[in-house]
């Protein structure tokens, strides 16, 4: 029993405690599904940015960062926070006013279609399900490394707290355990990295210093060794995939799906903005901090685990152990947002129950059986999970973005073509990665299986809306989604979400200001 | 090259703010368009 395990066991313990409180509020299943639509904007903006921020950035960026791709990752990181402010805008205000439970009834209402209903939720629930083993994994590697406890032993622990927690409390503990999480995570994060840099003789003296004796960890170019051997290829993929998770800021359920909580489109607008500024502080603290790291020659067996070396090796053990929670919380508020949108989704778009008592038991029963398929696939790791992980979190968004923006901005989709267009880009994604993966395949950018699944997804929309006609009902649905409510009329709410708006034009320039401060201009000025 | 891609960024953030704020202007113009008629069709 070491000091982080102690730390761990306390946060899990705590955050049931909290679930538990909370969960006692629980009295409805708008409550358990929607928190009740009650979201203030600090919740929602809680919410995004700790069901965005996991593993995948503390293990997979930073180590990859550290290992000398940087740059790329940084412009990948900038690019993606406009998937915030366009997806608030022009598609999450409406999920709002559409005031469905999940993202697949907004769809199924949308287009009066039972079947473009279960094909989003069924395509929901892979993706997920795939998202959060990959979590899991996650988690398990970060408390097996840290505390020395079996790995298995690791992810049943993990699997209980946020079982327990999704269980008790659904969306409503989701939403402030995320945000209670977020709050740690960030300012932990921020703060470990000044100490680590302060070590080094502090940020700019690093920076300096790796100009001289390291320049490619720094360079636009990055490491000609560790993705593609020119710069320019890497400068390709990271728009690529900036625009890959730009997409998936925009629609994916796991963070369009908070919008359906608030408390009205003001807050849905305004927390989008806030997610796009937290979750830009965050990349870049965890991929420059990652980078800089490489000052202090650290010996790691995986480079992944150069956030946990930092946290084990350069800072008071108490800090180290506030930081490894943190990483711990960024990967749970991950994995109960999934648990919840499962829960959710299984009832509420593929069951048929009226009595409200009776769908909330429901819901929960099926959060539990979720939770124990899933802890016996990251238990047992059968070979098909391996295939099944490959999938990945980006399919979801090729094949619902455009369908989610041509449901609200198209006059002439189709049920058809909606539903032909998210099979298409499912299975064009999808089935281009496993191929990928199988033949191993060395794809060129332009062929990642995004785009692939992106264009397929668009033949799809395109042939559906030719065969078929927008039906009254269609048209009906999508213009009643344009009726602002009376509600939303106040002068004054509508003035400060403006002004917000308008601030999210000032964060390009925030954004180049700190790059430029705190990257470009230490560095190119000592080459 | 570096500068290239901070500003770069920076002038994609920008532009996505631009267009929602765009989006919003026009949506909350409307609705002061609208309520502006009724006031003068109430005198």
């Amino acid at each position: 029993m070491n000091v982080f395990l102690i730390g761990m066991i306390i946060s899990m313990i705590a955050y049931v405690i909290i679930g538990f409180i909370i969960g006692k509020g629980v009295k409805s299943t708008n409550d358990f599904f929607v928190a009740g639509r009650r979201a203030p904007t600090f919740l929602l903006v809680g919410s995004l940015v700790a069901s965005y921020c996991g593993t995948g950035l503390y293990f997979g960026d930073a180590g990859e960062s550290f290992a000398g791709i940087f740059s790329p990752l940084m412009m990948l990181g900038a690019m993606l926070i406009v998937g915030y402010v366009l997806g608030g805008v022009f598609f999450g205000r409406f999920l709002r006013r559409s005031e469905c439970n999940t993202i697949p009834e907004f769809f199924g209402k949308r287009f009066n279609s039972i079947a473009v209903k279960r094909l989003a939720a069924v395509t929901q629930l892979v993706t997920i399900i795939v998202y959060l083993l990959s979590t899991i994994q996650g988690i398990g590697t970060l408390m097996a490394l840290v505390t020395g406890l079996d790995y298995k032993l690791c992810i049943i622990l993990a699997l209980v707290t946020f079982s327990v927690l999704t269980v008790s409390s659904g969306s409503k503990g989701v939403l402030i355990t995320d945000t209670i999480m977020f709050g740690i995570f960030t300012v932990v994060t921020v703060i470990v990295i000044i100490v680590c840099t302060a070590k080094g003789g502090g940020w700019f003296n690093i920076v300096e210093g790796l100009a001289q004796t390291d320049p490619e960890i720094l360079s636009w170019a990055g490491d000609s060794e560790y993705l593609y051997p020119t710069g320019a290829q890497n400068m390709v993929w990271a728009f690529a995939y900036g625009i890959v998770w730009m997409s998936v800021c925009m629609v994916a359920p796991w963070q369009a799906s908070r919008y359906l909580m608030a408390k009205n489109e003001h807050s849905v607008i305004r927390s989008s903005i806030w997610a796009a500024f937290f979750v830009f502080v965050l990349e870049f603290i965890v991929k420059c901090g990652a980078a800089l790291l490489n000052h202090f020659k650290p010996e790691l067996a995986d480079q992944s685990h150069i956030i946990i070396w930092a946290s084990t090796n350069l800072v008071p053990t108490a800090l180290g152990v506030i930081m490894v929670t943190g990483i711990l919380a960024a990967g749970i508020s991950s994995a109960t947002t999934f648990l919840s949108i499962i829960g959710t989704s299984v009832v509420n778009d593929f069951f048929n129950i009226k009595d409200d008592r009776k769908k909330l038991t429901t819901v929960r029963i099926t959060v539990i059986a979720a939770a124990a398929i899933v802890m016996l696939l990251a238990y047992f790791n059968p070979p098909q999970v391996f295939w099944i992980m490959f999938l990945g979190a980006t399919v979801v968004a090729c094949s619902w973005l455009p369908v989610c923006i041509a449901s609200i901005w198209s006059k002439r989709l189709t049920k058809t073509g909606a539903f032909l267009g998210m099979l298409f880009g499912f299975l064009g994604c999808g089935g281009m990665k496993i191929v990928a993966s199988v033949a191993k395949l060395d794809l060129p950018v332009f062929l990642d299986p995004f785009f692939i699944g992106l264009a397929a997804n668009l033949i799809g929309m395109l042939i559906g809306t030719l065969l078929t006609k927008v039906t009254p009902e269609e048209k009906e649905q999508r213009e009643a989604l344009f009726v602002i409510p009376e509600c939303e009329k106040d002068i004054k709410e509508i003035k400060k979400t403006k002004k917000t708006v308008l601030a999210s034009i000032a964060l390009g320039a925030v954004v180049t200001g700190v790059l430029l401060v705190f990257w470009v201009v230490p560095y190119t000025s000592n080459l | 090259m570096e500068y290239a891609i901070a500003i770069f960024v920076g002038i994609w953030i920008s532009a996505a703010g631009l267009l929602a704020y765009y989006r919003i202007n026009k949506d909350f113009k409307d609705l002061d368009t609208s309520k502006k008629d009724k006031e003068g069709d109430k005198r």
